[in-house]
C-alpha cells in the first residue's frame, strides 16, 4: 500500500470536510491531483511513479463519488454504517491569511507588549485572536466587515452560488419551448432533459419521424401564428410571414429548443429527404414575442419605433442635418445631437431557438461545475473568447475558421457526445444570425 | 510572556534559497511592528547577516558567548541602528566553530529565552546536520525555505525528514527502546507515514507517544523566489503531500516573488524591507512575518 493513503476516506483524501459541497469537492480535486500529479514538484521526490499512479487513481475514483449526489450519498450510507464518518470530520484547518482586522489586533498586541508585559492577557482575547472564525463570532468583525478580506470573498461566493443556482433553475425550465410543439411531442419527458434524451438514438430516430408527422398534421394556423401576427407592422409583411409559416412550418421544427440532438438529426433527416431549410423565416415564424423594432429593423421599411430609442433617433438625424447645413462651425457644436450610445436591444440571437446555443454550453459547463478560468486552462481557449461564444456576441467572436476549432476543442472538453453536431449547430445559428443582421 | 512561540528558527535543506534575507526583512518588519527584537546569526562558518546590514567587521560576535569570554549574551547583541532591533553576528568564529556541541546549544537557547527581548529570530545554516537540525528543535516556531527547484525541495524534505526523525528521538525512553525496533523500520528513507503504521505492530503506546510528540509540530513552509502563477501552488502542494508522507500538519505561510530589487537591495548591503520598502517581495515577506506572528500567539 502506498504509505500515508492507508485507511483513507474520499474525504480524507481529498482533504475536505464531510460537508463539503460540489465547489469544495471540484477545487479539492485540482488540488490533490495536481499535488500528486506526474511532473509535480511537491510529491516527485517522496512517491515513486508508480505510487503517484495508484494515488491519481484513488483521486479520481474519490472526485466521481462525491461529484456524483447518488453515489455520494451510498458512499456516506458506508462510511456511516462503519462508524468511520465522525473520524474525518477532523479536516484540516486551513491557514487563514491575516486579515485586516487580524492586523488591527496584531497592532494591539505589540502594544501591549511594553504596557502590559506583567498582566496576564485574558484567556478568551488569546484564543479568539488567531483563530479567525468568521465574521459572527467576533464582535470587532461586524463592524469592519466590509474591511475584511474574508467576508468579501464569502459574498462573493454566496453571489456566485445564488447566480448558479438561478442559471441551473433556467436551465431546468427550458429555453423557450412552444406550447403546440409541447403537445405534438411524446413521450413529455423526453422535452425537458436534453441530456437525457441524448442517451437512446434508436428512439430518438423513431421519434422524430414520429413527431414530424405530427407536427405536419398540426401545421396551420396554430396558436404561434395568431401570437405571432398582431407583433407585426405592415399587412404585406404579416401575409407574407403567415404563408412562409404555413410553408415552412415542418422545416422550422428541427430548431425547437427541445432534445438538442434530436433536433440536429431532424435537420439532417429533412436534409437528406432533400428539402431546403429556410433558416431565416422558419425562425421568424417560431417567434411570438420579438418586440416589434426587431423586425422592423430586420425589414426594408424605415424604423418606426416608439418611446425614447425613436425620438432620439430623430434627434440625431436632425443634428445631422443641422451640422450639413450649417457646415463646421463650432458655434453650432452644442445644437448637434449625437446618437445617444444605444441600450443593449435585445439581439436576433435571443430569439433563435435553434440547438448548441451559446447558452446551452454554458449551461453544461455550469453543470459540470467548471469555471471559465479552468477552462481556459485546459481548452488553452482565452476566457473573453470563451465568455463571446457563450454569449454569443458576433463582434468578439473570431473568424470561423478558428471559432470551429474551438468550439470543437470547447465541445470534447465539456464531455459532449457528438462535438461535431456541436459545431453544426452552433454555426448554423450564427449563420442564422447574421443573415438576419443583413 | 506574551507570545507563547518566541524563538523562531529559519531554515532550508539548500543554500541560497533567501534564508538570511528573508529573516532580516521579517526582524526589521517585527521591530517596526513594536516587538523588540534579536536576530541570530547561528549560520556558524559563513556568518553574513551583519553585511545584510551593512555593517563592517562587528565588534563582538556569538563566538565570544561560545567560547564563555562573556557570560551573558546580551553582551554581544549589537545596535542596528534600526529601534527596537539587535543582532547577534556569527562572524569572527574559528574555523571549528560551526561545531557547536549540544551543550554549548542548550546554554545558548537557555540565554535567548531569558534574554529581554519579545522575539528572537535564528537565521540556521544550510544543510541537514545535526547542528542545523538541533538548533531548529530548539526553536519554538520553524519556518522551511524551498524555492521552486527540484534540487531544493528535494532538499526541504531532506531537513524535513532528519527534523522529524530527531524530533522522535528526543522521546524520553525512546533510544532504549529504538534497539529493540527491526533495522529496516528506521533508514534513512523511511516514510514517516509508514514508520507510524509499522510502529503501530511493535507497540500501540510507543505510536501513541510519537503521535503525541508531533501533534503540536508544525512548521511553516515559505516558498522564495516564486517566477510564476504555478509556483504559489508549491506551498499548498508541499503542505498536502507533507500532511499524507509525513503525517505532519504544517502551515504554509506564503510565497515571496523573485524579483530584481532584492538583489539590487543585497548589493546595497540594506534588508530589502527597508531598500524597497513598497516593493512585492517586501510586501509578501511582511505578510509572512504577520501569518508567523499569529501562528506564535496559538496556544500550545
Amino acid at each position: 500500500m502506498i504509505p500515508g493513503f492507508d485507511d483513507l476516506t474520499y474525504f480524507e483524501l481529498l482533504d475536505i470536510s464531510p460537508d463539503s459541497g460540489n465547489k469544495e469537492v471540484q477545487e479539492a480535486y485540482y488540488r490533490v491531483r495536481a499535488t500528486f500529479n506526474h511532473n509535480a514538484l511537491a510529491s516527485y521526490s517522496l512517491y515513486t511513479a508508480e505510487e503517484r499512479d495508484k494515488i491519481l487513481r484513488l483521486v479520481e475514483e474519490a472526485y466521481h463519488t462525491l461529484i456524483d449526489d447518488r453515489a455520494r450519498e451510498d458512499y456516506e450510507h458506508k462510511l456511516k454504517k462503519e462508524k468511520r464518518f465522525l473520524r474525518s470530520q477532523k479536516a484540516t484547518q486551513e491557514y487563514l491569511p491575516l486579515t485586516p482586522q487580524n492586523l488591527h489586533s496584531e497592532e494591539k498586541i505589540s502594544f501591549s507588549a511594553h504596557e502590559t508585559a506583567n498582566e496576564d492577557v485574558e484567556e478568551t482575547d488569546l484564543e479568539r485572536l488567531p483563530e479567525y472564525s468568521g465574521p459572527e463570532t467576533e464582535e470587532e468583525g461586524h463592524e469592519e466587515k466590509g474591511s475584511s478580506g474574508i467576508s468579501y470573498v464569502e459574498e462573493y461566493y454566496q453571489e456566485q452560488e445564488t447566480e448558479s443556482e438561478e442559471d441551473q433553475e433556467e436551465a431546468e425550465q427550458g429555453p423557450y419551448i412552444d406550447e403546440e410543439l409541447k403537445e405534438g411531442l411524446q413521450p413529455a419527458d423526453e422535452t425537458a432533459e436534453p441530456e437525457e434524451a441524448a442517451d437512446s438514438s434508436e428512439e430518438k430516430d423513431a421519434a422524430a419521424e414520429d413527431d414530424a408527422e405530427k407536427a405536419e398534421d398540426s401545421t396551420a394556423g396554430g396558436p404561434v401564428v395568431e401570437e405571432a401576427s398582431p407583433s407585426f407592422t405592415g399587412k404585406e409583411e404579416k401575409t407574407e410571414e403567415e404563408a412562409e409559416e404555413k410553408e415552412d412550418y415542418r422545416d422550422a421544427r428541427p430548431f425547437s429548443s427541445r432534445g438538442e440532438s434530436i433536433s440536429i438529426r431532424e435537420a439532417q433527416a429533412a436534409r437528406a429527404r432533400g428539402e431546403k431549410i429556410d433558416i431565416k423565416s422558419s425562425i421568424k415564424s417560431r417567434v411570438s414575442d420579438i418586440p416589434e423594432h426587431v423586425f422592423s429593423a430586420s425589414s426594408q421599411a424605415p424604423p418606426e419605433q416608439t418611446g425614447e430609442t425613436s425620438q432620439s433617433m430623430e434627434f440625431g438625424k436632425k443634428g445631422g442635418e443641422k451640422e450639413r447645413n450649417y457646415g463646421q462651425g463650432g458655434a453650432f457644436e452644442d445644437t448637434v445631437y449625437n446618437l445617444p450610445p444605444t441600450k443593449k436591444t435585445s439581439t436576433p440571437l435571443d430569439y433563435l431557438d435553434t440547438s448548441y446555443s451559446g447558452q446551452y454550453l454554458k449551461n453544461v459547463r455550469e453543470t459540470q461545475g467548471i469555471d471559465l478560468y479552468k477552462a481556459w486552462e485546459i481548452t488553452k481557449i482565452r476566457k473573453p473568447i470563451l465568455e463571446a461564444i457563450e454569449e454569443e456576441d458576433l463582434k468578439k467572436l473570431p473568424a470561423d475558421v478558428f471559432l470551429k476549432g474551438m468550439l470543437l476543442i470547447y465541445a470534447r472538453f465539456l464531455g459532449l457526445e457528438d462535438p461535431d453536431a456541436v459545431v453544426r449547430g452552433y454555426m448554423e445559428r450564427l449563420i442564422a444570425a447574421r443573415d438576419w443582421m443583413d | 510572556m506574551l507570545l507563547d512561540r518566541k524563538i523562531w528558527a529559519i531554515a532550508s535543506g539548500k543554500g541560497g534559497t533567501g534564508k538570511t534575507v528573508i529573516s532580516a526583512s521579517m526582524a526589521v518588519h517585527l521591530a517596526d511592528l513594536g516587538f523588540r527584537t534579536v536576530l541570530v546569526d547561528v549560520d556558524l562558518g559563513c556568518a553574513n547577516l551583519h553585511t545584510c546590514f551593512g555593517m563592517e567587521r562587528p565588534s563582538a560576535s556569538i563566538t565570544d558567548f561560545i567560547e564563555r569570554r562573556t557570560d551573558h549574551i546580551e553582551e554581544v547583541a549589537l545596535e542596528t541602528g534600526i529601534p527596537n532591533l539587535k543582532l547577534i553576528s556569527g562572524a569572527l568564529d574559528p574555523v571549528d566553530a560551526a561545531m557547536i556541541r549540544y551543550q554549548q546549544k542548550r546554554r545558548i537557547i537557555r540565554q535567548l529565552n531569558t534574554m529581554e527581548a519579545d522575539l528572537v529570530i535564528l537565521d540556521i545554516a544550510t544543510g541537514a546536520n545535526l547542528t542545523q537540525v538541533e538548533l531548529f528543535l530548539a526553536a519554538d516556531l520553524g519556518a522551511l525555505i524551498t524555492t521552486p527547484e527540484p534540487m531544493s525541495v528535494e532538499n526541504f524534505y531532506r531537513l524535513l525528514h532528519m527534523i522529524y526523525f530527531h524530533r522522535v528521538r528526543e522521546i524520553p525512553g525512546w533510544k532504549k527502546f529504538e534497539k529493540t525496533l527491526p533495522e529496516n523500520l528506521l533508514d534513512g528513507t523511511t516514510c514517516p507515514a509508514k514508520f507510524l503504521a509499522d510502529l503501530d505492530k511493535v507497540g500501540r503506546d510507543w505510536k501513541e507517544k510519537v503521535e503525541k510528540r508531533m501533534e503540536n509540530f508544525a512548521p511553516g513552509i515559505i516558498v522564495n523566489k516564486v517566477h510564476a502563477q504555478e509556483d504559489r501552488e508549491l506551498g499548498p502542494d508541499i503542505k498536502l503531500a507533507c500532511k499524507r508522507f509525513f503525517n505532519l500538519d504544517m502551515a504554509y505561510l506564503g510565497s515571496v516573488e523573485h524579483d530584481d530589487c532584492v538583489w539590487q537591495a543585497v548589493k546595497h548591503r540594506k534588508p530589502v524591507l527597508l531598500d524597497y520598502a513598497h516593493s512585492r517581495p517586501s510586501r509578501s515577506i511582511r505578510q509572512i512575518t504577520e501569518a508567523m506572528l499569529s501562528i506564535s500567539r496559538r496556544r500550545s
